[in-house]
């Protein structure tokens, strides 16, 4: 029985290959697969359930493959199933497979009807690799499929400004999702010494064990977790991002930000729960975050001028609710608090634009004076600031940015170490002499070589900050943020004694994207030779195969499970010891940066308002 | 801008200095002359080529095709409809399936004007042209409307507390709701039904008898003398005034669609975007009136007594009828009422068949009938973004006789307006239309046009990402532009090409028509339509060109003849060219 879990990634997975096949004109082929693959799994499943109920339900886990190994390190998928799989597994299956059938007509006609269908298979392989995983390594490949998919739909209108610009904006939410979630991958390796399965973690002598010994470790895996889930199920202080994220076809934002995305955060709090369960300091914090999400996203959902932003606001008020009911331990209710919720808001937002013909028609009917909100009790000021700041959205977009990436853009722009010039004569030379360094360790003195990994770093950091408030050439910044790979390898290279293959696997993945990422920027810049980065070009209306792409090549480049460089990155971290908080800080904060930095080119190239005007172009601010 | 004066205080901390001082040229006026380049010349070109191309095609079709309407000895029934362009297929069609029926067209709220109040309603809604401000209440009485609730559409469900209930129990709910409706679509309280207007078993308050009944300062109902002037009104501008059919329809339209927001642009646009349900019944009311039609005889309008009006209205999105007050005939017009519904029947499904060539979803080689089923489907489902195509390809306007283009296949682009210049010789009526057609059909007309012709700018984008605003307007997301005309679905297969009106008249009595009101006439000399008149007696054609007219003559010396129009509508889903009806 064990072994049937992985048909379970490979329906989906099948089916998203299969979709990238068909013609974009054949519309009637590509929603039947997209039907039969979904509807095969919820077919599947819904046996899968059945049987499983009948043989009392165990806690089945699955050790699958093991991707790599070396004497002290092990990646492997793996997977597990339990009642919290199963609630996800059917929830997921079945409204997507309602949405699909909802979209083979909806869509009809759309330009891009194909690219709907691939981005839709794409973002629900991702959500099952996510709820079936039975360890975080496993959980990370799901959640980096989500957040790119998450980009792919949220601009699925590619040339407009507004969807790119917002799904640059929730992308760089998930990226510090992304980074909870390294960090605890990094810090539980300290702790358990292995790739930890869900599974074990069900094991309640071995977590105390540990975490008696250990507790400010548990505890910071713990918030590391809650970050992670709280900036994917939009909780304080990430919460804006989710109306924002309403700007692909109804149908996809209904399913994706109205229900299965948004309760990841919730699944992975789940999923965690018998780690956490016995730091009652962690239960306090969610608690209160669910609190306070609750309150302030309910007062922001009942002054939102449009229907959609208000079911999302509603939505994340649920959501804080459904936190607190995990963080009390009642499992049962939260997934049956999540499956309701899901299926409520995603029909709500199905239905949204009935809401003019249904409300009119009402207050003609039952229209009475406004009732006095409860609010009518606080002094005037109170009332007044209340309304301003609900209506605001407590601000909660522009805190992010001032607090966050601001700073960072701040920091970028002041660097201009890194020219041409320096980097053919200082930096690459140096490089190479770091390189001739690590292989004779013995010849530098040890002081001196305690401080090389931090140095490296930091040269690798400054690299991409630079990169990511780069104005002007594309192929500059293309090169710093490859190169800025290079210092972090040498960082980890400097820092433990290893085998220094495991270093060639890391970086096998981003030369070859690099390269591959440099010759189709140089290409574009031969075509267009005035693109630069201060404006979005929109180049993918006259050449989407370059896009694409260039798209596969920032995905090799961010680390994504396409090539060796992701198994490299959980390998780097394993070189970082528990008590480097300063090189774990650098190195996290370089791949945050990294990826908004790739998917920032990525975008000013090809995505927005299409430069040349000779057809149909989009106001800016519509 | 006391706001922003002081936004910028705070800003600048006190240091700015107003913006005229940094503007140091005159800046270019914005309302100055614009001269006209040597591109303008080319795209205009272009663009009355491509609208002459089409008009010329019509105009050789009205000159050569020959119907002799007065054939028609016992006329079986007549049916005035809207002069919205949907409504000339089926007119078409109810002439086809029964040779002795004549049908009419004329504005939708069929000349009477007022406010309608619901039984149980908070409000009344406008039901007559967006200009006019009437004086009168039309007041429904004697149901109990009941409003259908949906939870899912209550802002309740947005505050935690029920949230948290809702989302746990209506939540598995609607789970179900949207099952239900992906496989099966029916009507729901989220749909917007043109029968929703008016409940079909009301009573109406039509007849006014003390003048000093009235509500919210408006005149309940219409005294007889005012329903007699209005009669006079409509029969004669159609040209109606004798030869009466046993039953005469009126016949208003309305349409039905979910999750639309545009769903009021599907409407009437001569009852303000409403259905014309309450119109037709009212009017009919009135012309049943016995002594309203006593008035009417002494003012040489003799209705038989056994002539009876009917009020119904059709759904042009389901291609329904209903009827009201049927329970008013006589048993001999009772029977005759029911051979008609039979022909109106087929008629209906041969008009869904007819427009189900535009939807690729639909097999348009099927039965009439199997392809009127889908099209019920299609008015009620939730993730059907066309339930209809509404005015699209509509691209020109007749006013005139029936016979002017009763063997012309027009592909249902036209609005048609039915009107006898004999009955009006110095062009009195005409005026009376014309300050209605020049505007809605015009107007109408224009929408689609600069919809089409940039629909990212002038049009409101694909429709698929909208999130409606404050109940009145839509935007992409939540923090765009509201956008304004029609989104990409109602406009992709419209021609942009400007209104040909045509006017069956002596030119003379046109050129004096249009010049008495400066509203009206701005739409001809500033050629937002294109306006051509039709000489009666020798089918001459007369430009209105800067002010003057001018004889045209058509390229097209012949059109192409369709026997089977049924074949003809499944051969394939663009525009068709104008072709001459075989006359059987």
């Amino acid at each position: 029985m064990n072994w049937l879990l992985q048909i379970f990634i490979w329906i989906p997975f099948v089916g998203f290959v299969l979709s990238l096949l068909i013609n974009g004109k054949n519309e009637k082929r590509l929603s039947l697969l997209a039907i039969g693959t979904v509807g095969l799994q919820l077919f599947l499943g819904f046996g899968y359930v059945i049987y499983w109920v009948l043989c009392n339900h165990p806690n089945v886990n699955l050790k699958d493959i093991v991707i790599y190994r070396n004497q002290d390190y092990e990646f492997l998928i793996d997977f597990y199933f339990d009642k919290i799989t199963a609630t996800y597994m059917l929830v997921g299956a079945a409204l997507s497979f309602m949405v699909i059938l909802f979209s083979r007509y909806y869509l009809h006609r759309e330009e891009g009807y194909k690219r709907f269908f691939n981005t839709i298979l794409f973002f629900y392989t991702g959500y099952n690799i996510t709820i079936f995983s039975g360890n975080f390594e496993t959980l990370f490949i799901g959640w980096e499929i989500l957040g790119i998919s998450s980009f792919l739909l949220i601009a699925f209108y590619r040339n407009r400004f507004l969807p790119v610009k917002n799904a640059m904006k929730v992308f760089s939410v998930y990226r510090l999702g992304d980074i909870g979630l390294i960090l605890t991958m990094w810090m539980s390796h300290h702790l358990w010494h292995e790739n930890i399965s869900f599974m074990k973690l069900n094991n309640y002598e071995l977590v105390h064990e540990h975490l008696n010994a250990h507790s400010y470790v548990g505890i910071f895996i713990s918030i590391m977790i809650l970050i992670a889930a709280a900036a994917k199920s939009a909780q304080l202080p990430f919460s804006s991002w989710l109306p924002r994220a309403m700007e692909g076809p109804t149908p996809s934002s209904a399913i994706f930000y109205g229900s299965l995305s948004v309760h990841i955060g919730v699944f992975l709090l789940l999923r965690t729960f018998p780690f956490w369960e016995n730091q009652t300091i962690v239960r306090g914090i969610i608690i209160l975050l669910g609190l306070s999400t609750m309150f302030i996203a309910t007062g922001i959902a009942r002054v939102q001028s449009s229907v959609k932003s208000q079911i999302a606001y509603a939505s994340i008020g649920q959501i804080g609710i459904i936190f607190i009911e995990v963080a009390l331990g009642f499992e049962k209710l939260a997934l049956f608090h999540f499956a309701g919720n899901a299926f409520l808001r995603t029909y709500q937002l199905l239905v949204s634009p009935s809401v003019v013909s249904y409300l009119i028609r009402e207050q003609f009917y039952n229209y009475t004076p406004h009732k006095k909100s409860f609010e009518a009790r606080f002094p005037k000021k109170l009332q007044n600031t209340l309304y301003i700041l609900c209506i605001k959205e407590w601000n909660l977009d522009t805190i992010l940015y001032n607090v966050i990436w601001n700073p960072l853009k701040k920091a970028g722009r002041r660097l201009t170490i890194f020219t041409p010039k320096t980097i053919y004569f200082i930096f690459f030379p140096s490089y190479l002499l770091g390189l001739l360094g690590m292989y004779h360790k013995d010849m530098i003195p040890t002081i001196i070589l305690s401080y090389l990994p931090i140095f490296f770093a930091f040269t690798g950091l400054a690299m991409v900050l630079q990169s990511f408030a780069e104005k002007k050439s594309i192929i500059h910044t293309w090169l710093l943020i490859v190169m800025s790979h290079f210092w972090i390898a040498m960082a980890i290279g400097y820092n433990d004694i290893f085998d220094l293959s495991q270093i060639y696997l890391y970086l096998s993945g981003i030369f070859v994207s690099g390269v591959g990422g440099y010759y189709i920027l140089r290409r574009m810049q031969q075509l267009e030779p005035d693109s630069n980065l201060s404006i979005f070009h929109g180049h993918v209306y006259e050449y989407p195969i370059k896009a694409f792409l260039f798209l596969l090549a920032c995905l090799g480049l961010t680390g994504f499970p396409i090539t060796p460089t992701f198994i490299g990155e959980d390998l780097l971290f394993s070189h970082m010891h528990q008590h480097q908080i300063l090189l774990a800080t650098f190195i996290s904060l370089c791949f945050v940066i990294d990826g908004l930095s790739i998917i920032r080119v990525f975008a000013r190239v090809f995505y927005g308002s299409h430069v040349k005007t000779y057809h149909e172009v989009a106001y800016r601010s519509s | 801008m006391l706001l922003e004066i002081d936004t910028l205080d705070e800003r600048q901390k006190g240091k700015w200095k107003p913006l005229k001082d940094l503007v140091h040229s005159r800046p270019q006026d914005l309302f100055e002359k614009r001269s006209i380049s040597e591109l303008d010349k080319v795209l205009s070109l272009w663009q009355q080529s491509f609208e002459w191309s089409f008009y010329d095609q019509v105009l050789t079709g009205i000159q050569i095709e020959k119907v002799n309407i007065a054939a028609i000895k016992h006329k079986s029934f007549q049916a005035a409809f809207c002069i919205d362009d949907r409504e000339c297929s089926i007119r078409r069609y109810i002439e086809m399936e029964d040779m002795n029926a004549e049908t009419f067209g004329t504005p939708g709220f069929f000349g009477v004007e007022f406010f309608f109040k619901p039984q149980g309603g908070k409000f009344s809604t406008k039901v007559c042209p967006a200009p006019v401000t009437p004086k009168y209440m039309i007041k429904e009485i004697g149901v109990r409307n009941k409003v259908e609730t949906d939870i899912h559409f209550s802002k309740h469900a947005h505050n935690f507390v029920l949230g948290w209930l809702l989302s746990q129990t209506i939540g598995f709910w609607s789970a179900f709701k949207l099952l239900v409706n992906i496989f099966k679509p029916t009507m729901s309280p989220a749909t917007a039904s043109s029968l929703k207007h008016m409940d079909k078993n009301s009573r109406l308050i039509i007849e006014n008898k003390d003048p000093e009944y009235r509500e919210d300062d408006l005149q309940v109902g219409f005294t007889i003398d005012e329903m007699t002037i209005r009669v006079e009104n409509v029969l004669k501008s159609i040209g109606l005034i004798h030869d009466f059919a046993p039953i005469v329809y009126m016949i208003g339209h309305g349409a039905s669609s979910t999750n639309n927001p545009h769903y009021a642009a599907y409407d009437c646009g001569a009852c303000s975007g409403r259905a014309g349900s309450v119109n037709a019944r009212v009017f009919s009311y009135m012309a049943n009136h016995s002594q309203v039609r006593s008035i009417l005889k002494e003012k040489g309008i003799d209705i038989p007594v056994h002539t009876q009006f009917v009020g119904a209205i059709r759904d042009t999105t389901r291609d329904e009828i209903v009827f009201f007050d049927t329970e008013v005939l006589y048993p001999d017009n009772a029977s005759l009422h029911q051979k008609n519904l039979l022909v109106f029947k087929t008629a209906l499904d041969k008009n869904a068949k007819e427009r189900s060539r535009r939807f690729d979803s639909v097999n348009s080689k099927q039965s009439a009938q199997k392809i009127h089923k889908k099209i019920l489907d299609r008015s009620v489902s939730l993730f059907e973004p066309r339930p209809e195509l509404n005015h699209a390809t509509n691209a020109m306007c007749i006013v005139g006789r029936r016979a002017l283009s009763k063997g012309v296949f027009l592909d249902r682009r036209a609005f048609l307006n039915s009107y006898d210049y004999r009955i009006d010789p110095d062009g009195k009526y005409l005026l009376n239309i014309l300050n209605a057609a020049a505007p809605v059909c015009g107007g109408i007309n224009l929408e689609y046009y600069f919809s089409r012709v940039d629909n990212q700018k002038l049009g409101a984008g694909t429709k698929l990402p909208h999130n409606v605003m404050g109940l009145f307007g839509v935007s992409n997301g939540i923090d765009g532009d509201l956008r304004p005309g029609l989104p990409s679905q109602m406009i992709e297969v419209h021609d942009p090409i400007r209104l040909l009106m045509i006017v069956e008249h002596h030119p003379d009595v046109v050129l004096q028509t249009i010049q008495k009101n400066p509203a009206t006439y701005e739409w001809f000399i500033n050629e937002w339509v294109i306006l051509v008149v039709v000489e009666p007696e020798t089918k001459e054609f007369f430009l209105f060109e800067k002010g003057n007219f001018r004889p045209y003559q058509t390229v097209h010396k012949s059109l192409d003849t369709v026997k089977n129009i049924e074949k003809l509508v499944e051969s394939h889903q663009e525009n068709f060219p104008v072709f001459l009806i075989e006359q059987a």
